[in-house]
């Protein structure tokens, strides 16, 4: 209780509360001690809190300086990612992709008359494809492989971007 | 909270090749880091070692600044993240609040064992009060308080949603001001009259 007295009227010191509040709380700190008595601490917590920041040797800023003189401003991390890179990737993991579909679609009978109540058939027929000949193949594993480390490095890069966006917080 | 002329301006003149503009910067935004520095690395004297690779850093980084958000919380980040880096060089632990046992070895603490230094100014009395938190208590109200940080930016800085640093504040404040009664209580009677 005495904890949620104590929030409202944080702030209402910091007027961080919406005017509704901001009545509600006066009104309360017009009528009850207790409010008034918490009101008093919180001030004087407040008070205490805004000290002036500590300062370092009367040096510092003339050693940072003399360090300065000596770097360069790197270029933004932006200006070297090279988006041609990117956009060959891109390219290449799609023609894979059309690859894989266009060899899945070649599998298929798409000359089944059926009737409709036996639609599934053809999809039965996915089933007698002999995947185990399929994905012995060695350029299909090899089409797999190359799948795999691109997912990982795609992942390493989406990875290292959150990273680098959360540690500059997106600046 | 800025140098007066405008942080963005001063960084453009930076930015065009004009070293001294930082050196302004560097005046005005000194204490700020270092104090937030301490918070994270009690010895003066590697503080401002820290404190001064966060300028250095910044100033190599300059470019990706964009000016988004205040040179001030970007700033911030950078030190946080250089005293967390030098912590680690240092396998010297940082006491989260996530670590298990801190806050009850802290108020295991009995008045006694804390040093006997009279207190005798505010500054002095929220500086020993400080150094018996945990970091993660010291470093939010440091940004809060002496950085005027707002919420929105405190949770850029720490990466953390707005509504979880305002609670974090509060949650420090309390731990802040039982500390002090636990551990300076006449100093607090003479000080204020809690």
């Amino acid at each position: 209780m005495k904890e949620d007295i104590e929030l409202r009227i944080w702030d209402f010191v910091e007027g961080t509360c919406s005017p509704d509040e901001k009545a509600a709380v006066q009104q309360n700190l017009d009528t009850d001690p207790e409010w008034q008595r918490i009101f008093r601490e919180v001030k004087e917590m407040q008070q205490l809190l805004a000290q002036e920041p500590e300062l370092p040797s009367l040096r510092f800023t003339k050693n940072v300086m003399e360090e300065i003189t000596r770097q360069r401003i790197a270029p933004a991390a932006q200006s070297y990612i090279n988006k041609r890179i990117i956009w060959a990737i891109g390219i290449f993991l799609g023609t894979i992709i059309s690859a894989a579909l266009a060899y899945g679609f070649r599998q298929m009978n798409w000359r089944d008359n059926s009737a409709p109540v036996k639609e599934f058939k053809s999809l039965d027929k996915l089933n007698n494809i002999d995947f185990s000949q399929v994905f012995n193949n060695n350029l299909v594993n090899g089409f797999l492989l190359l799948n795999i480390i691109l997912g990982l490095f795609f992942l390493d890069r989406f990875l290292a971007n959150k990273r680098r966006k959360h540690q500059s917080g997106g600046f | 909270m800025s140098t007066g002329v405008n942080d963005n301006e001063l960084i453009a003149r930076v930015k065009a090749g004009d070293q001294q503009a930082y050196a302004v910067i560097v005046q005005h935004y000194q204490g700020y880091v270092f104090t937030l520095v301490l918070r994270y690395v009690p010895n003066r004297e590697d503080a401002e070692e820290v404190a001064q690779d966060v300028f250095i850093k910044a100033y190599r980084s300059l470019a990706d600044f964009r000016g988004e958000a205040r040179f001030s919380t970007w700033l911030y980040t950078i030190a946080r993240t250089t005293c967390l880096s030098f912590l680690r060089r240092k396998q010297q632990p940082v006491h989260s609040l996530e670590k298990p046992g801190v806050h009850e070895a802290a108020s295991q603490l009995t008045a006694s064992e804390t040093p006997a230094v009279e207190v005798k100014t505010k500054n002095e009395l929220l500086r020993r009060a400080y150094g018996l938190l945990n970091t993660d208590d010291s470093t939010i109200l440091t940004l809060y308080y002496q950085a005027e940080q707002s919420l929105d930016e405190i949770g850029r800085i720490l990466g953390i949603e707005p509504n979880a640093a305002k609670v974090r504040v509060h949650r420090a404040r309390t731990r802040l001001r039982d500390k002090m009664l636990q551990h300076f209580p006449r100093e607090v009677k003479d000080l204020s009259s809690f």
